[in-house]
């Protein structure tokens, strides 16, 4: 299945470089993309946690966290690629007029466009399944260089100064996370493994004991860092307003909804390591008080931000550090929350950009004053935009209320008062401001020349983000169980909490603790305060302090050899 | 200390000194130049580097990584940077952010940093046992006998890992000046060309320290750094065609 799921993209990609009719090339287009997405559904419905089939001696594996990610590049892959497919049909080839400034530009060749869509979707997929750290950075560094080209798809002065910030600020942010891989190469160079495993994932879980837990925790640092902005995380953000704002829409849905959560897998990946080696106090330091910074950078540029793609893409640096906090708060339950995240925090920012194509292409302008009364141009779209603003900010009934509840709930539980109090205050803070500019948006007079030239609504203009919408209104309402199965065993991969509640058999309340079966068939919601109980009591008090003071005595006894 | 171990030091002093150089030219031919002889200089980095006394890193592996290495960052990326430059049409950086002379002084502020820190570095100790060696540093350099057990990480003594003091006050030296160049500098180019300089740095970190990555990861990251460079090529050519500069302090339209 792996291997399909990695040719079929690459060699239609490839295809499409060469491929000289427009019209049957869009058609490859979305049919690699549907062969992905189906490719991915039969990958869930073989899958087997215990026994998955490796790839290149192990290089590649496809595990419960790999898959999440998988499905949610696949979903808003198949999502933006038929959005495309007419994009590209409206796009002309003629020299366009430019909005903002009136000068003419033209397009990318729409060949090096799709074919760069298409491996964008190969490098991610790879991404998603890379179990080796050495090929995640190799990968992950592709998915900047394959996305490049599709920032500076209008090809004027503005996306080309975005795309230069961004190649540059993510491949030395890389850089250092490459120093992060050799760094724990070297902290595992006790480990006694073959070379193919240096690096290799489980090998370092399944050794983490005997890692040098020094040069482990920098080499956590270096890949946070390297990582992280790629992931935009404050204050390594800077290159992705300007990306986000300045690239076509359905290329800003998958670097928002895809290749951020592809660093941030890369991010978790080192995280598991730590886990394992009793370094969760370590990391956890460290991705709570980015998470928050993350947030409290993006509550102050949605405040009064004049652009409503740049509110979108400060929104997305709100996401990313939202995940970051809820996996810097150590606990199982947060962890979940932090995984449905991933999920509804991404589809419906994707369905929010693509949104946020059609007010541009109807109204010409990104400048939220200049865009009054989408209610009466695009009845559609506006009630998807108003939806979308709804969801990503965390209004119930959308999955984003779930996931950061949780999270939320998680953090008081496990007595991060202060920081939850900042959560929910900066929380607070982004709905206002996005309130702010959506809600004026909607409402209102359109201008008679916007009136002049709309031309109604397309199907692919409205269906992909309309049926991301739905999937992220149905996760709010129901989890199945299959789905709360799954992300609890995810989760249980990223929290030390299973370890202190068998060393401390005292506070268990009656039911095994134990996340990673949970037989019973509830609603997720009355399942999910259980494990608040049973996990984060355990983790707040007696959890953290055994944890860390071994770890330290193990650094300890490290120096003195 | 024997030739293997002069040599080491030989290329890494090399390496560092190709960097100051590079803080004070303003011509970016010239800094083309030095990266080129520095990736060269790096490619024959692994074939120095010696354990026991004798050579152990010299497999098929190594020599590939280490010709790929000459040839890429030796020949091929100078001459695309080379070649964008060229298309640019741009021969100086006229005004740097920080002056030449000043820069320099940092630049051996930041080698002095990297030393302190190298210093501070302890190496891990290895429980494989063909890399099992005594503390370079020149007196102690009685060979042990290799252990003759397969994975004999019971029966073989840790070591510590022979190493030339220079290879991690190269490698961090080489990386903070690459970064501090692409800060000071304005012009595209020799941000690229302060890109590369980090590529090297870790390049060397990442040959003495944690060698036994697989071949296929190793060239990965080569691919990888070619394609950055080629894709970071082409974006100049079009920032030169459509601002007449390639001069990034004007590249700011795009803010809040």
């Amino acid at each position: 299945m792996l291997p399909l799921l990695v040719l079929i993209p690459a060699i239609s990609g490839l295809l499409a470089f060469f491929w000289q009719e427009d019209r049957t090339r869009r058609r490859l287009l979305v049919f690699a993309a549907a062969a992905h997405s189906g490719l991915t559904i039969a990958a869930w419905w073989y899958f087997d946690p215990k026994n998955q089939p490796e790839v290149l001696y192990g290089l590649l594996m496809l595990d419960s966290m790999g898959m999440l990610f998988l499905s949610v590049v696949s979903a808003l892959f198949l999502a933006a690629a038929l959005y495309t497919a007419g994009y590209l049909g409206m796009e002309s080839h003629k020299a366009h007029r430019d909005y903002l400034e009136g000068f003419f530009f033209v397009n990318e060749p729409e060949r090096v466009f799709t074919g760069c869509m298409l491996l964008f979707l190969t490098s991610m997929t790879l991404v998603t399944a890379g179990q080796h750290f050495g090929l995640l950075w190799v990968t992950v560094e592709m998915t900047t260089l394959v996305s490049a080209p599709l920032i500076y798809f209008h090809r004027h002065h503005r996306s080309l100064e975005a795309t230069w910030k961004y190649l540059l600020i993510c491949s030395v942010g890389l850089a250092l996370a490459l120093l992060g891989n050799f760094l724990l190469s070297v902290s595992a160079a006790g480990t006694d493994t073959e070379v193919y495993t240096r690096l290799q994932l489980t090998g370092l879980i399944n050794n983490a004991s005997k890692l040098q837990v020094s040069w482990l925790k920098a080499s956590f640092l270096f890949l946070l860092v390297g990582y992280g902005t790629k992931m935009g995380l404050a204050p390594m953000h800077t290159w992705l307003p300007d990306t986000h704002s300045e690239s076509p829409s359905p290329v800003s849905a998958l670097l928002s909804g895809a290749l951020l959560n592809c660093a941030f897998l890369a991010i978790l990946r080192a995280h598991q390591v730590c886990v394992a080696a009793g370094q969760a106090a370590f990391t956890q330091e460290l991705l709570l008080p980015f998470g928050l910074m993350s947030m409290g950078v993006a509550a102050v540029f949605i405040l009064g931000q004049p652009d409503y793609k740049r509110m979108l893409a400060y929104s997305s640096v709100e996401n990313m550090g939202i995940l970051s906090f809820g996996i810097g708060l150590g606990s199982q339950a947060a962890a979940f929350g932090t995984m449905l995240q991933v999920v509804v925090g991404s589809l419906i920012k994707g369905s929010l950009f693509l949104v946020a194509g059609n007010i541009l292409t109807a109204y010409g302008t990104k400048t939220i004053s200049d865009v009054r009364g989408v209610m009466r141009v695009l009845p559609l779209s506006s009630a998807l935009w108003m939806a979308g603003f709804l969801a990503v900010t965390a209004s119930p009934p959308f999955g984003p209320f779930l996931s950061e509840f949780t999270i939320l709930k998680a953090a008081f539980d496990t007595g991060h008062n202060v920081s939850a109090v900042l959560f929910l205050a900066l929380a607070a803070l982004i709905f206002i401001g996005m309130a702010a500019a959506v809600l004026p948006m909607v409402q209102g007079t359109p201008s008679a020349q916007v009136l002049e030239r709309a031309r109604g609504e397309r199907l692919w203009q409205v269906a992909p983000p309309l049926a991301l919408c739905l999937v992220v209104l149905v996760l709010g309402l129901y989890i199945p169980p299959q789905m709360t199965h799954i992300l609890n065993s995810i989760a249980t991969g990223l929290v030390p909490a299973v370890v202190v509640a068998d060393a401390d058999p005292a506070r268990k309340t009656g039911k095994e603790p134990d996340p990673v079966a949970p037989k019973n068939e509830e609603s997720p919601k009355a399942e999910l305060p259980r494990q608040d109980e049973t996990q984060s009591t355990a983790l707040d008090d007696s959890a953290r302090v055994p944890l860390s003071e071994s770890s330290t005595s193990r650094a300890l006894a490290r120096e003195d050899n | 200390v024997n030739t293997m171990d002069f040599l080491t030091d030989l290329a890494l002093l090399f390496v560092i000194l190709i960097n100051l150089t590079m803080l004070a030219s303003s011509r970016i031919v010239t800094c083309i130049r030095l990266v080129a002889i520095q990736g060269m200089s790096l490619g024959l980095l692994p074939f120095f580097l010696t354990e026991q006394g004798q050579n152990l890193f010299v497999t098929r592996r190594l020599i590939i990584i280490a010709v790929v290495t000459f040839v890429v960052k030796g020949f091929i990326l100078p001459r695309m940077l080379t070649r964008a430059l060229r298309l640019a049409d741009v021969r100086h950086e006229i005004e740097p952010l920080i002056g030449h002379s000043a820069s320099v002084l940092i630049g051996v502020m930041l080698l002095a940093l990297s030393f302190w820190m190298g210093s501070r570095f302890q190496l891990p100790e290895l429980a494989r046992s063909d890399t099992v060696l005594p503390i370079s540093g020149g007196a102690e350099h009685q060979p042990q006998p290799k252990t003759p057990a397969p994975g004999g990480a019971t029966t073989a003594e840790p070591g510590k890992r022979h190493l030339s003091n220079l290879v991690i006050p190269a490698a961090l030296s080489t990386i903070l000046i690459g970064m501090f160049l692409i800060v000071i500098r304005k012009k595209a180019l020799n941000q690229v060309i302060g890109y590369l300089l980090m590529e090297n740095g870790i390049y060397i970190f990442g040959v003495a320290l944690a060698y036994d990555e697989p071949i296929l990861i190793e060239l990965g990251v080569l691919l990888d750094v070619f394609v950055a460079v080629f894709v970071m090529g082409i974006t100049i050519f079009h920032i030169s065609r459509t601002f007449d500069h390639i001069d990034t302090t004007l590249l700011t339209n795009l803010k809040d």
